[in-house]
């Protein structure tokens, strides 16, 4: 990539402290995030993507810390900073819409005051900072603006509340968005029109998104790149169509096998992948979707996979890929 | 007896519960072994000792009346026990069994209930107790009469209110669509999952029984003198303290010991029964 | 022609919003919001029907009404030809045996404070039907869920949410019933093993000739695994029909929307989703005529007006829609 990334994770590993032992949840992650781009985490239950961001944004659990790795932003390394430092960079530079969004709603106040606090770096007058709020509701496609602004959150329906944390993310102008999973909780209808909403505002804005979701088609539709995360390790990332056309990891291949919506012909049995992640305290020599492949051969069982280069952007971990 | 058995060993994680348990043990064994443990007569009268201090003769020191305090101390732990432990399960299980079908039942065996448990608390305890005695004449019985009906509306009303927030839970409807009948429900499905807490609560009300049976001892409506109940032990070092501060000490330690017995063995109890909170799970 | 096992005939669910006196100060003479309006479906023996819809639609408040758990306003519920509506608590229990439910949450429908092996033995003890191996008979229950025998002693918090999910299908078994009504089987499951769910109810549809109806969100999943699907919008079925026409032949708007929000991930296949806008309408402010005509990309003013009727009742395939996709819009 030319230009400087917006978000760099190289070499990122986090382990948690348990009272059975270290979990590696996270093992070597590098992931970058282009400017104006989206790029997608994508992965089921134990990947590993709810770790990730909470080390991008220095969130961890106590029991949780860095074992090795830099995540840099803008440059900048994130672990190096101080508090106060991250504290000004959280909220603004980088934003942050949650699965529900109540955790963002605060019930007791108005919208119009939570939007009109969230911008208290500007300095422009109250009158103004209402006025921006105003827009920027109509411009996530709730009318009336200016009078909604003075409702609470419990008179808004659950898509539209979730409208609101993106209008509220994206009105402080943030250089990176990341979305955890936003749209899972809601109707697949809904969740249409709201990717459909996200990506007309990242064009519009031209911020970068990390956007996590295991919903396929979501992902899909939205992301410029994709990374595939399994048990603690990012094993394929491209762009996406790389993904989608070309996978080249058995898991993501798999993956995308296993979608109900991808299978043509009406189909009485439904493809899985059987057995379950391994544990990550015990971590198994070789690869780690070993147990799980179709086409584990002797050499998975004792070499981690490299990652195979397979075209400018994509790459995939797999001994088979070697050729 | 296996429960018995599981109960022992589950406080083994629970050094709070051992304490408890040790000092309620030992505030109900002074209590089934009086008789053995006096050193005199509680009601022996030895007017030429009267207030003395502790001495080697009489451990507590004599009242009034020349009474051996320690003896009156012990045959009243006879009384407080039983009377506590009576009126608290009498008022724990009329207000469980009440409680659970107030809240799970038809609306109007709600509303039935709600109206008998506010009537009955909103009652003053002391003329609820004057106008027993004018039927029943003064006795422990009528104590105990009086403050099982005002305090079964307590335990009504939260056992109520648990039932009622259990009783939209999947688990429950699942079993009504297995067919299950309200009188299963409430006692295989809800039962277990409210008892915990009442038994904190209950474990808390003993040492209130005993304070509401020494307030109506003195007014006369409950034991009658020379009985010892610690209520009457009390009241009698309170109207003698100028004299000697032994005998008030002395009557105010045990109910002490046993607030603390059974508030600690209550707390542990109470975290036994739910399997999430259990330590060796 | 094979008898219906479940023949549900112009279903009424409503709900009181205030009571009465409330009502008459009010001057409101309809203090009731509708959950189920006006449903008829039909299951066979040994056969899938695939309920889809989603939050809002009326599709639990269906599946409870099934099982006699809430109160029903009109219409018929005919099990085996009996008429389950007007039965009281005594008649009603044992048709319970024949028709099971399975939760959305697992673990939520498993009580608490019981351990696993006495959760299963529940139907039994219920029904007064304790085998004589009661051991024996978990066992058994838990090995065609592929759960070793060994789970019984645990607790519900101590399973994972799959497990918690298989004790709940061994426990509807418990009775071989003839319906299992599937509440979102697949709800919180990871792609990749939703599968083991779908295909474990599959299994025992083809070895014990069980009925199944799938309620669920999912119109991709249903397309796979069920003969006969509806789609359900604020109370009422907007289509229904065997699965494959509904699928090849889908005439009703909705339907459409629903199909292309679960469209096969496609990057490039992105221009072809139907956006469909708006959410659905609170079941307060239920819209007049055709309820879908706040969302519908071909809502005339007559939607507005009138809830369209069946285009031809007796059809296999039924859809309720002025202007439905077949034809084109005047």
């Amino acid at each position: 990539m030319m230009t400087q990334p917006v978000l760099d994770i190289s070499n990122l590993s986090v382990d948690y402290q348990t009272p059975r032992g270290t979990v590696q949840a996270l093992r070597h992650i590098h992931l970058q995030v282009p400017p104006a781009k989206v790029v997608g985490l994508v992965g089921e239950s134990g990947c590993g993507k709810s770790t990730l961001i909470s080390a991008v944004i220095r969130l961890m659990a106590e029991n949780a810390h860095v074992a090795e790795g830099e995540i840099r932003f803008m440059g900048l390394d994130l672990q190096a900073m101080s508090a106060a430092e991250l504290r000004g960079i959280r909220g603004r530079d980088i934003s942050m819409v949650f699965q529900d969004p109540m955790t963002a709603l605060n019930p007791v106040l108005t919208i119009g005051r939570q939007m009109k606090d969230i911008q208290y770096r500007d300095p422009l007058s109250g009158k103004k900072k209402r006025e921006r709020a105003a827009r920027m509701l109509e411009r996530v496609g709730i009318s009336d603006g200016l009078s909604r602004l003075d409702n609470y959150p419990h008179q808004f329906s659950g898509g539209m509340r979730q409208r609101i944390t993106i209008a509220m993310a994206l009105l402080v102008k943030p250089k990176l968005l990341i979305a955890d999973e936003p749209t899972t909780a809601l109707d697949a209808t809904l969740e249409v029109q709201i990717i459909r909403l996200l990506k007309d505002l990242q064009t519009d804005f031209q911020c970068a998104i990390l956007f996590i979701s295991h919903h396929l088609n979501v992902i899909a539709e939205l992301c410029d790149y994709v990374g595939v995360m399994y048990a603690g390790e990012l094993v394929e990332k491209g762009t996406v169509r790389d993904i989608f056309h070309r996978p080249g990891h058995p898991y993501t291949r798999s993956l995308l096998e296993c979608d109900p919506s991808v299978i043509e012909e009406p189909t009485r049995f439904l493809p899985t992948i059987p057995g379950d992640i391994p544990s990550l305290i015990d971590l198994p020599e070789g690869c780690i979707f070993q147990d799980r492949c179709e086409k584990v051969m002797s050499v998975c069982r004792k070499t981690q996979p490299p990652a195979v280069h397979l075209a400018e952007h994509h790459t995939a971990a797999c001994h088979f890929l070697e050729e | 007896m296996n429960w018995i058995k599981e109960i022992f060993f589950r406080l083994r994680n629970e050094p709070m519960g051992i304490f408890g348990l040790v000092l309620v043990l030992l505030v109900v064994l002074c209590a089934v072994f009086a008789p053995f443990l006096v050193t005199h007569d509680p009601n022996a009268l030895d007017i030429v000792n009267r207030l003395a201090g502790p001495s080697a003769d009489h451990w507590m020191g004599t009242d009034q009346l020349g009474r051996d305090v320690f003896s009156r101390v012990v045959m009243g732990s006879r009384i407080a026990v039983w009377v506590a432990l009576v009126t608290v399960s009498l008022s724990l299980g009329i207000g469980l069994v009440l409680g659970m079908m107030a809240g799970y039942g038809p609306k109007w065996m709600d509303s039935g209930l709600l109206l008998l448990f506010d009537t009955l608390r909103s009652f003053p305890t002391i003329m609820f107790a004057l106008a027993l005695v004018t039927v029943f004449g003064p006795s422990l019985q009528t104590v105990i009469i009086v403050i099982v009906a005002t305090t079964f509306p307590v335990y009504g009303r939260m056992v109520r209110t648990q039932t009622q927030a259990l009783a939209g839970n999947e688990f429950i409807v699942a079993e009504e669509a297995m067919g299950a009948g309200m009188m299963r429900v409430l006692g295989v499905h809800i039962l277990p999952n409210i008892v915990g807490p009442l038994f904190i609560v209950a474990s808390m009300d003993i040492p209130v029984v005993i304070t509401i049976e020494a307030g109506l001892s003195f007014l006369g409506v409950g034991v009658r003198p020379p009985t010892p109940s610690w209520g009457a032990i009390l009241n009698d070092g309170y109207a003698y303290i100028r004299n000697t501060p032994w005998i008030i000490i002395f009557g105010g330690i045990p109910l002490i010991v046993t607030t603390l017995g059974f508030t600690f063995l209550g707390e542990s109890m109470r975290d036994m029964f739910d399997p999430k909170l259990r330590k060796d799970l | 022609m094979m008898e219906p096992l479940l023949e549900v005939d112009q279903l009424r669910v409503r709900f009181r919003t205030k009571g009465s006196v409330k009502a008459l100060l009010e001057k409101d003479d309809d203090p009731f919001i509708d959950g189920v309006m006006g449903v008829s479906l039909t299951i066979y023996p040994g056969q899938t029907f695939g309920l889809v819809g989603e939050s809002g639609s009326g599709k639990t408040t269906l599946a409870r009404a099934v099982m006699g758990l809430v109160p029903v306003q009109s219409g018929a519920i005919r099990f085996n030809g009996k008429n389950l509506i007007g039965l009281n608590r005594g008649q009603i229990k044992p048709f319970r045996r024949d028709i099971a439910l399975m939760f959305q949450d697992p673990a939520g429908s498993l009580s608490p404070r019981l351990k696993i092996r006495s959760i299963l033995a529940e139907p039994f003890r219920i029904h007064n039907k304790l085998p004589d191996n009661l051991p024996d008979e978990i066992g058994r229950l838990l090995k065609m869920v592929n759960l070793s025998p060994a789970m019984g002693d645990l607790y519900p918090h101590q399973l994972s949410g799959g497990q918690a999910r298989r004790v709940g299908v061994a426990r509807a078994l418990a009775l071989s019933p003839k319906l299992i009504i599937a509440d979102e089987p697949t709800a919180g499951l990871d792609v990749s093993v939703q599968g083991e769910i779908l295909n474990l109810m599959a299994r025992l549809q083809d070895e014990l000739g069980v009925s199944f109806l799938i309620i669920t969100h999912n119109l991709a999943v249903v397309r796979h695994v069920s003969d006969h699907t509806a789609i359900m919008y604020l109370g009422r079925f907007l289509e229904q029909g065997p699965t494959q026409t509904v699928f090849h032949h889908m005439q009703h708007p909705y339907t459409q929307a629903l199909l292309s929000a679960h469209a096969s991930p496609d990057p490039d296949a992105v221009h072809h989703r139907i956006a469909i806008s708006g959410e659905i309408p609170s079941l307060f402010s239920r819209p007049k005529g055709c309820e879908f005509h706040t969302r519908c990309p071909r809502a005339k003013d007559v939607c507005r007006d009138r809830f369209p009727q069946a285009a031809e009742p007796i059809k296999a395939h039924q859809y309720f829609c002025h202007f439905p996709l077949s034809e084109s819009l005047q």
